[in-house]
């Protein structure tokens, strides 16, 4: 704390910095690393403080859909594997170990006969199954039930006609059979998402609607992750506490207390006065000042995320005119809305996968800025020097920071002769909007649920998603018949090779402009060590610990 | 007066369930598909028109307002889209929150607010009334993030001794409601010196207090005692308009202090698209704001014997 006069030149100088500041206001496969001292020993105990943007919605595995309750949800609980925080390989969890049958469509669950629930009793097979149908049954109304899709009996239970998946059997108390439909390579990867979290079902049938809402109890909370849930103050915090008899590695922090925020300054004003170890995301504008404010503090994290501008494929002028596509590629420079107006905090794209997810080809050859390049392909779409050419709608959601690149990228796009409108819109219509195909060209941001190549491409490049996922209508026989191949090869170099030759494919036809993988900025106390935080964005609470 | 009480409660049902309807029918008109937002997009359509049928929202928009005003006249104003919580659960929890954040904002308002102003009154045309006059201008000014944000910054993290944001858990603590409160009712603060200012020059005039004076009594009991009492019937009257304003304007301070009350949870439904909470919340502040308007006008006759309702 400073003392005597200096204490009020820093209150003249935050005076005028604020308002300086508030003057210009205006996420996978490898991992960043918030490793600060590698080779000290971990010492066990205190409450890591965890600055946290805005209250998770749920945490009903069930609903696990948007990051915080993800964050919160998988300390929680457990589901039959895990990834590894660093590499996001997939690792035994709950089972300890499965085999698959020959075909490859069966596999067998063995699971640990040391794991037990947070209320002391023991896990057995039958909690996988009840947690299971539950998740996949139609009342559920789950968003996030898509890991169990591939299995025999899914589709049943989730339209009603069923209550139980035939594809899943109990053999004995500590093994379950799985049967899938067809070969699925990306389906344990899967089974990391913490929506098929297995939980006391016991306890969440007697809390009913309230299980996993604040009112929640840790009577009615279960799981067996390394954590236990302690209380929900709803818009205030949520406290977690160690699990003495986790199966696993036990967690060195006693608590972790996730402080919610919905005003990242007022979260930095935290940690800047000491109540927080972590921050989870900075004030828009401030980053690059925060960094100085705060050296060796910050962690830049790449993120299993890519932003695109789509196209409609099934609309004027886009509908069979690839020149045009290209034009519009060719003509767009994200790499200096990288360096102004996201700070630096994003990478450039390539194509459909982010760098750091299994399968990502570096030496994919998608268009990159050369106006040049970009009036010669509007000339031969028809369109010389724009003309005859309608303005073009762009659609986006709105925000701040959208707003801003949207208006950038008119900018570009004016420089070569073409003339886009911008349509900003509310995210529910923004969402039917391009469902529907009712825009001409807009803006995609796909984060992934798990880090497998086929959570981007098989589901936002394939026919059967088309008004769903695939809300740029694409399709090509070709690549469709490579994403069926991809998802039932087993051998991984073959796969990945597979889903290199689509990306090449899916490049060529154009049907979007891939600008940006973002990054994201994160705050560190002094006292922290060994955060990692992985590609999939999730900050891995056990194995964090704070010095003394 | 009893005859205008009972008459002002029963006129309290229209306007009341026109607010109703106002709100119901603005947020038919919003934009946007709600099923879409509480489903995300890997739901199929056929889901999505199952849960729009299970949830009424495939009915007329008049059947879907009778129901809702059915079920709220029942205490249900249904559940959060998004946390799955009771909208009343969550209207009891948050409601003390905002109470005591208003209620701090009025006494720092009102206390510091009516001093300054009999001060600035007692001295006219001094430094002192001078710099009220600029206080009281800064004060309508300045904008309310902004001194939330200094405050915390002087207050929290220079000189660490009140907290920065949050509520501090169960129970009510005080400490958690001073810098709050203080960048809420600043703006109250100046306008209540102004009114009591004006009020206090004008009551100051009068012959009585002139009386008074020529009696001998002491310049304080003259403007404590006599000046004042009939100088704070303004103020008292507009002190329950004002405690409904800084009910209903606590969305952008408990947003950036973190303060869990009804406006933080409005800001938040409001950005997640929760209808049924942002429906709940904008009932609960009409009726705060009828309910205190009510209460105004009976303390009229209290307050001013003068006035008399039929």
């Amino acid at each position: 704390m400073l003392k005597g006069k200096g204490r009020w030149y820093l209150v003249i100088a935050v005076l005028l910095s604020v308002t300086l500041i508030l003057s210009g206001c205006g996420p996978n496969a490898a991992l960043t690393n918030g490793d600060k001292t590698s080779g000290a020993t971990p010492v066990d105990g205190g409450t890591f403080r965890f600055g946290m943007i805005s209250s998770p919605s749920a945490l009903e595995p069930a609903f696990l859909e948007e990051i915080n309750g993800i964050q919160i949800g998988k300390e929680l609980y457990d589901g039959l594997v895990k990834y590894d925080p660093s590499s996001l390989e997939v690792m035994p969890a709950i089972a300890e170990k499965w085999d698959y049958s020959a075909d490859k469509k069966v596999i067998k669950f063995h699971i640990r006969h040391d794991v037990k629930f947070h209320d002391g009793t023991s896990l057995k097979a039958q909690d996988v199954l009840e947690v299971w149908n539950r998740l996949a049954a139609k009342d559920t109304l789950s968003p996030v039930a898509f890991p169990l899709e591939p299995i025999v009996g899914f589709a049943e239970v989730n339209s009603g006609e069923a209550k139980t998946i035939s594809g899943l059997k109990k053999i004995d108390d500590y093994t379950i059979e799985v049967t899938l439909r067809e070969k699925n390579a990306a389906f344990l990867t899967s089974l990391g998402h913490p929506a098929v979290s297995i939980y006391k079902i016991e306890s969440a049938l007697k809390a009913g609607k309230d299980f996993g809402t604040p009112v929640a109890t840790p009577e009615t909370l279960i799981g067996t992750g390394a954590f236990k849930f302690v209380k929900w103050n709803s818009d205030q915090d949520v406290t977690i506490e160690k699990f003495d008899d986790y199966y696993g590695t036990k967690a060195h922090v006693d608590r972790v207390v996730y402080k919610i925020f919905n005003d990242e300054s007022t979260a930095l004003n935290e940690f800047r006065a000491g109540n927080l170890d972590y921050v989870d995301m900075l004030p828009p504008g401030q980053r690059n000042s925060i960094s100085k404010e705060f050296p060796d503090q910050t962690i830049n994290q790449t993120t299993l995320t890519t932003q695109f501008i789509g196209f409609n494929l099934t609309k004027a002028p886009f509908k069979d005119n690839v020149n045009l596509r290209k034009a519009i590629a060719y003509a767009l420079d994200p790499q200096s809305i990288i360096d102004t107006v996201l700070e630096g905090n994003s990478t450039l794209s390539n194509g459909p996968l982010p760098s750091t997810m299994p399968g990502y080809d570096k030496d994919l050859k998608a268009p990159k800025f050369d106006p040049a390049k970009a009036k010669e392909y509007l000339a031969l779409a028809g369109y010389p020097h724009g003309k005859g050419l309608a303005p073009i709608q762009y659609a986006y959601n709105f925000n701040q920071e959208n707003q801003k690149i949207a208006e950038a990228f008119q900018g570009q796009l004016k420089e070569v002769g073409i003339q886009i409108e911008l349509r900003n819109m509310e995210w529910g219509s923004y969402v039917k909007a391009m469902q529907s195909g009712e825009n001409q060209m807009f803006r995609v941001n796909w984060v992934a649920d798990y880090p497998d190549p086929a959570n981007f491409l098989n589901i936002l490049y394939s026919k059967s998603q088309w008004g769903m996922n695939n809300v740029i209508f694409y399709s090509n026989p070709v690549v469709e018949s490579l994403l069926a191949q991809g998802i039932e090869e087993t051998d991984t170099t073959k796969r990945m090779d597979i889903y290199k030759k689509i990306q090449e494919l899916v490049v060529e036809d154009q049907p979007a402009v891939w600008t940006f993988n973002p990054n994201y900025l994160r705050l560190l106390g002094k006292k922290v060590h060994d955060l990692t935080i992985s590609a999939l964005d999730h900050k891995d609470m056990r194995t964090v610990w704070l010095s003394k | 007066m009893i005859r205008f009480i009972i008459r002002r409660i029963f006129q309290l049902i229209p306007v009341l369930l026109g607010i109703s309807m106002l709100t119901f029918g603005m947020m038919s008109l919003v934009p946007g598909d709600p099923v879409a937002l509480m489903l995300g997009q890997h739901i199929s359509h056929q889901t999505m028109d199952s849960v729009r049928q299970e949830l009424g929202l495939d009915l007329p928009f008049l059947n879907r307002y009778l129901n809702y005003l059915w079920n709220a006249l029942h205490g249900d104003f249904g559940r959060s889209y998004i946390q799955h919580q009771e909208v009343s659960q969550m209207l009891l929890d948050k409601i003390p929150v905002t109470f005591r954040l208003a209620v701090a904002a009025s006494a720092i308002a009102i206390t510091f607010g009516v001093l300054i102003g009999v001060l600035s009154a007692v001295r006219q045309y001094s430094f002192w009334d001078t710099f009220t006059t600029f206080f009281t201008l800064i004060g309508l000014s300045l904008p309310t993030f902004w001194l939330g944000m200094v405050l915390q910054l002087v207050f929290g993290v220079i000189f660490r001794i009140l907290p920065i944001s949050g509520s501090g858990g169960e129970g009510f603590h005080l400490q958690y409601y001073i810098l709050p409160g203080f960048a809420l009712g600043f703006a109250s603060m100046a306008m209540y010196a102004g009114l009591t200012r004006s009020s206090m020059l004008e009551v100051l005039g009068e012959d009585y207090i002139r009386t008074a004076r020529a009696k001998g009594l002491s310049k304080q009991v003259v403007v404590f005692k006599h000046g004042m009492k009939n100088a704070l019937i303004p103020v008292s009257t507009h002190a329950g308009m004002d405690f409904a304003s800084l009910m209903g304007g606590t969305i952008l301070i408990e947003t950036i202090f973190s303060l869990p009350g009804i406006g933080y949870m409005l800001f938040n439904a409001i950005s997640r698209r929760d209808y049924p909470v942002v429906q709940g919340v904008t009932l609960f502040l009409a009726l705060v704001f009828v309910v205190v308007n009510l209460l105004v006008d009976i303390s009229y006759a209290f307050l001013n014997p003068q006035i008399r309702y039929d």
